[in-house]
C-alpha cells in the first residue's frame, strides 16, 4: 500500500443519510499524495478561490504544525460499495476504506480550502527546496471522515447541511449534479446536448438541451415555471428532500423526460407538423409584430418556455395525477371547434403579444405555457384536453394577471 | 464605488468588489475583485455575445420605474433644441432586457448602450445605490443587485458634452410625465401616479416613432434648477415617496410658493414701470394689494406665466368641483367675460381653494364619514393631477420680459 500513514480509528452509522462515517488519520503527506487528484473529481464543488489574507493565515499556522478540522471526504467508486450494509459496517471493513485511498477514489465534501492550502504550502516549499520544514510538514497527522455508502442525493445532503465553501446552489446546479450522468447516457432513445441558450432548437424529437430539460424538472419539483438562480440553504435542502421523497420507487427525472418526448410527438402529429408560413400571418387576424416565437410545432414546444411551463403544470398535479395518467390525457388531447394548425397560428400570435407587452418575456411566456397545460390536464374545468379552449383561455389569464391593462 | 458582497454567509458585514476586468469566453463575464483582497474574485454574467461594441465611450446610467414599458421597448433618447444633428443622447430600456439575451430588443445602434449600461451598472456607478445580496457566491446575477422591473437611461458622455450647459437633472420633470420616475433607493417603497394622460404620453412615443425604432425627444425646464435646489430634490427624492396624501401635497405645493414669489416681485415691477404720475395713489395700492394675495398670483402663475393646456385645466378642474361637492363646499366662482383661459383660471381658484381648504379646514374632510373611501380614492387622483400640473409650471414658467412704458 501506498498510502502507509492511514489508521483507521472509529466508525459511527449516519442513520439520516444512510452511511457509514469513519474516522481515519493520515499523515499530510500521505493525503497530498492524493489531494491533488481528487479535488479534480468533485463534479461537485466549485473551486473557490479562497480569500489570499485567511490563506496567509492558514499556511503560518500549517508551518507551525496547527491542528485543523478533519476533511470530511466520500468514497466515489460505487463499486466498492457494493453490498455494503451502512448499519453493519465494522472495522473488519476498513479494507475497503483503505482501497479507496489507494485507488484515490474519493471526492472531498469538505475541505477544499484547506486542501488547496496545503498543496499550495508543499509546492512553495518543494520550489524553495526546503527539505527539512517539507519533511516536518509532510510528517504531521491529520483527520479525515470518509463517508461510506452515501449516494449522490446523500453526498448533496451533506454537502449543503455542512455548508460547503459557504456557497448555496441553485436548484439547476443541484439537479446538475444529480443528473449528470444522463447528459451522457440519455434516456432511451433521447440524448442530451450541451447547446448555448440561444442556439436554434434541434428539429427533432430525440435531442434536447440537457439545460433545458433540467429547467423544466426543477419546474415540475418546485412547482414554478421561473428558474430562481439564487437559493438559500434552507432551500436547498427541502429541494433535496422533496426529490429524496418522490424518488422512491420511480425513477422521475426519466419519467418526465419520456412524458415529454410524448407530449411533443403527439402534437406534432395531431398539428400535422404545422409550419410557419408568413402569408397566414401577414394582413390577417393573425399579424404579428416580431419574427415567430417558433417556425414549426416542434420548434415552439421545445423551447424552454413549454418545457418549465409542462413542469409547474405538472408540479401543481402533483399527488393528484400520476405522470401514467398524463400520459393517457396526451393521446386524447382534441380540439372544440378550431382545428390544431389553426391553434397553432393563435399560439404564435398570443407569444407575439406577449413579447411586445411584457415587462418580463420569458417569464410571462413561461406562464402562458403553463397556464395551456394546466387547463389541458385540469378535469374540473371547461377546457379539459381541449386544445383551442386551453390555449385562448391561457391567454386571457396570462394577459389579466401579467400583461398591463391597457 | 464598487458592489457590496457578503463576507461570509448571512454577514451584515460587506467587502466591496469593484470592476476589474471582462472575461470573453464561451460565457462572458464581468469580474469583480475585492478591494482588500484583490485574489478574492466574484463574477457577473454578461448574457449576450460581446461582437459590434462601438469604440470605447463614457456613459452615465440613470435608474427608474416606469410602469408602462416594457421588455422589447428600447427607446431613443433625444432632446428637444440641439444643435447637434438629430439631439441623440442616449437610450432607455428595461433591465430585464439586459438579463435575457433569447428576446434581446438591441439592435446595433443600441447594443452598445446595452453593453456600457451593464458595465456602470456592475460598477454600481449609476444613479441608485445597489442592493445588498444576502447569498455568498462566485457567481452573481444583475438582478442580485438592481430590481428587474426597473428601466435604465443609458446616456453618451461624449454627446451631452457637445450640448450647451447640459444637465440630466432639468429633464427629468418632462421624464416624469412619460411616467419615469427617477430611483435613487431601491428599498424605498414608492407611489406610482396612475394618471390616464400619462400612460397615454408614454404610448404617444410608440404612436409618434416608426415601428422597432421607437424615439421620445425630451425637453427641459426654463427655470435653472441652480438656482432652486428644492426642484432637484422634489424630482430625484421627494416624488417617489409614498407618504400621506397631505405630505404629498405641500410638497408639491411648494413649487407654486416658490414661483408666486417671483410672480409678485415681476407684477410689482410691472405696475412700478408703468407708474405714471396721473395715477391716484390709492388706484396703486389697490394694484398692489391686489398682487400680493395668493389667489390672484395663482391665476396668473397659470393663465400668464406658464403654458398649461386649456383641456387639461377643464378635466382637473372637474375631479376637483366633483371632490368639493362630495364634502359640500361651494365652488361657485366669480363670473369673468369669456376668456380662453376660463378654464385655468377656474382651476387656479380651484386649487387655491384646496390649498386653504387642506390648511385651515382640513376637518370638513371628514365630517361625511359615508363614502369615505371614495373620497379618499379621488383625493388621490387629484394628487395625481397636481402632480403633474406641478411638472408642468416647472417646464413652462416663463417671467415675461417687461418692456418699459412707451413716452
Amino acid at each position: 500500500m501506498d498510502i502507509t500513514s492511514l489508521n483507521v480509528k472509529s466508525i459511527i452509522i449516519d442513520y439520516r443519510i444512510k452511511a457509514a462515517n469513519v474516522m481515519v488519520e493520515i499523515s499530510i503527506g500521505d493525503y497530498l499524495k492524493i489531494a491533488p487528484e481528487i479535488i479534480d473529481k468533485n463534479d461537485f464543488q466549485r473551486k473557490i478561490v479562497i480569500k489570499s489574507k485567511i490563506k496567509e493565515i492558514l499556511r503560518e499556522d500549517l508551518l507551525q504544525g496547527c491542528s485543523i478540522p478533519p476533511v470530511v471526504l466520500s468514497i466515489k467508486n460505487e463499486s466498492l460499495l457494493q453490498g455494503i450494509n451502512f448499519e453493519k459496517f465494522n472495522l473488519n471493513q476498513k479494507n475497503i476504506v483503505e482501497q479507496a485511498f489507494d485507488e484515490k477514489s474519493l471526492i472531498i465534501i469538505d475541505g477544499l480550502q484547506r486542501t488547496y492550502v496545503m498543496i499550495s504550502l508543499m509546492d512553495e516549499l518543494l520550489k524553495a527546496n526546503k527539505e527539512e520544514d517539507l519533511n516536518a510538514f509532510f510528517g504531521r497527522t491529520i483527520r479525515a471522515e470518509v463517508y461510506v455508502g452515501l449516494d449522490r442525493l446523500g453526498i448533496l445532503y451533506r454537502m449543503i447541511t455542512l455548508n460547503t465553501g459557504q456557497n448555496t446552489m441553485s436548484t439547476r446546479h443541484l439537479m446538475e449534479i444529480l443528473y449528470f450522468d444522463y447528459q451522457t447516457k440519455g434516456v432511451e432513445n433521447i440524448k442530451f446536448v450541451l447547446d448555448r441558450d440561444d442556439s436554434p432548437v434541434r428539429l427533432n424529437t430525440t435531442e434536447f438541451v440537457f439545460k433545458d430539460t433540467l429547467d423544466g424538472f426543477t419546474s415540475y419539483l418546485e412547482k414554478s415555471e421561473n428558474i430562481t438562480e439564487r437559493t438559500e440553504i434552507l432551500d436547498n435542502i427541502r429541494t433535496l428532500k422533496n426529490l429524496d421523497d418522490l424518488n422512491k420507487d420511480v425513477d422521475l427525472f426519466r419519467g418526465f423526460v419520456l412524458l415529454y418526448q410524448k407530449l411533443l410527438i403527439t402534437l406534432i402529429n395531431k398539428t400535422d407538423d404545422w409550419q410557419f408560413v408568413s402569408d397566414d400571418f401577414d394582413q390577417t387576424e393573425f399579424v404579428i409584430k416580431s419574427s415567430p416565437f417558433g417556425k414549426s410545432t416542434i420548434e415552439v414546444f421545445k423551447r424552454s418556455q413549454s418545457l418549465t411551463g409542462f413542469g409547474a403544470a405538472l408540479g401543481h398535479f402533483r399527488k393528484k395525477i400520476e405522470f401514467s395518467e398524463i400520459s393517457h390525457m396526451i393521446d386524447n388531447i382534441s380540439t372544440s371547434e378550431n382545428d390544431f394548425q389553426y391553434v397553432m397560428k393563435q399560439i404564435i400570435k398570443y407569444l407575439d403579444i406577449i413579447r411586445d407587452k411584457s415587462k418580463k418575456i420569458g417569464n410571462d411566456q413561461r406562464y402562458f405555457f403553463r397556464q395551456i397545460y394546466q387547463l389541458l390536464f385540469d378535469k374540473s374545468n371547461d377546457c379539459y384536453l381541449l386544445f383551442d379552449k386551453a390555449v385562448e383561455t391561457a391567454f386571457d389569464v396570462t394577459r389579466d394577471d401579467k400583461l398591463p391593462n391597457k | 464605488m464598487g458592489l457590496f458582497i457578503p463576507k461570509d454567509i448571512g454577514s451584515e458585514e460587506y467587502d466591496e468588489f469593484i470592476l476589474t476586468e471582462f472575461e470573453l469566453s464561451e460565457d462572458n463575464f464581468f469580474i469583480l475583485s475585492n478591494s482588500n483582497d484583490y485574489d478574492e474574485k466574484v463574477r457577473i454574467k454578461f448574457p449576450f455575445e460581446a461582437k459590434n461594441i462601438a469604440s470605447p465611450y463614457t456613459a452615465s446610467v440613470y435608474l427608474f420605474d416606469n410602469q408602462y414599458i416594457s421588455q422589447n421597448d428600447v427607446i431613443e433618447l433625444r432632446i428637444s433644441g440641439s444643435q447637434n444633428g438629430n439631439g441623440r443622447i442616449g437610450y432607455i430600456f428595461t433591465l430585464a432586457s439586459l438579463i435575457d439575451a433569447a428576446n434581446s430588443p438591441f439592435n446595433e445602434h443600441s447594443f452598445s448602450f446595452a453593453y456600457y449600461g451593464f458595465e456602470k451598472l456592475v460598477e454600481g456607478t449609476t444613479s441608485c445605490t445597489p442592493l445588498l445580496p444576502k447569498a455568498k457566491s462566485e457567481e452573481y446575477q444583475l438582478t442580485d443587485f438592481y430590481k428587474d422591473n426597473l428601466s435604465c437611461i443609458v446616456l453618451c458622455n461624449e454627446n451631452t458634452q457637445r450640448e450647451t450647459d447640459f444637465d440630466f437633472d432639468a429633464y427629468l420633470f418632462n421624464l416624469y410625465q412619460y411616467g419615469f420616475v427617477y430611483i435613487n433607493d431601491q428599498q424605498k417603497k414608492l407611489l406610482t401616479n396612475k394618471l390616464v394622460l400619462i400612460n397615454d404620453k408614454f404610448d404617444s412615443i410608440k404612436v409618434n416613432s416608426t415601428a422597432g425604432n421607437l424615439s421620445l425627444k425630451i425637453k427641459k425646464t426654463i427655470l435653472d434648477l441652480n438656482n432652486e435646489s428644492y426642484l432637484g430634490v422634489l424630482i430625484k427624492s421627494l416624488v417617489e415617496e409614498d407618504n400621506h396624501y397631505l405630505t404629498r401635497f405641500h410638497t408639491f405645493y411648494q413649487i407654486i410658493e416658490i414661483l408666486i414669489d417671483d410672480v409678485l416681485k415681476n407684477e410689482i415691477k410691472i405696475q412700478i414701470r408703468n407708474i405714471s404720475i396721473e395715477m391716484p395713489g390709492f388706484k396703486l395700492k389697490e394694484k398692489v394689494s391686489k398682487i400680493a394675495t395668493d389667489g390672484y398670483r395663482i391665476n396668473q402663475l397659470l393663465t400668464k406665466y406658464c403654458s398649461i393646456n386649456n383641456e387639461f385645466g377643464k378635466s382637473f378642474s372637474e375631479k376637483l368641483k366633483t371632490f368639493f361637492s362630495l364634502i359640500a363646499i361651494s365652488t361657485s366662482v366669480e363670473e369673468n367675460d369669456e376668456n380662453e383661459n376660463d378654464n385655468l383660471i377656474e382651476l387656479a381658484s380651484l386649487i387655491y381653494k384646496l390649498r386653504n381648504n387642506l390648511v385651515h379646514n382640513y376637518r370638513a374632510f371628514f365630517k361625511f364619514s359615508s363614502g369615505e373611501n371614495d373620497l379618499q380614492s379621488l383625493l388621490m387622483e387629484i394628487l395625481e393631477y397636481f402632480q403633474y400640473l406641478v411638472c408642468e409650471i416647472i417646464l413652462t414658467f416663463k417671467i415675461p420680459v417687461v418692456t418699459p412704458p412707451s413716452s
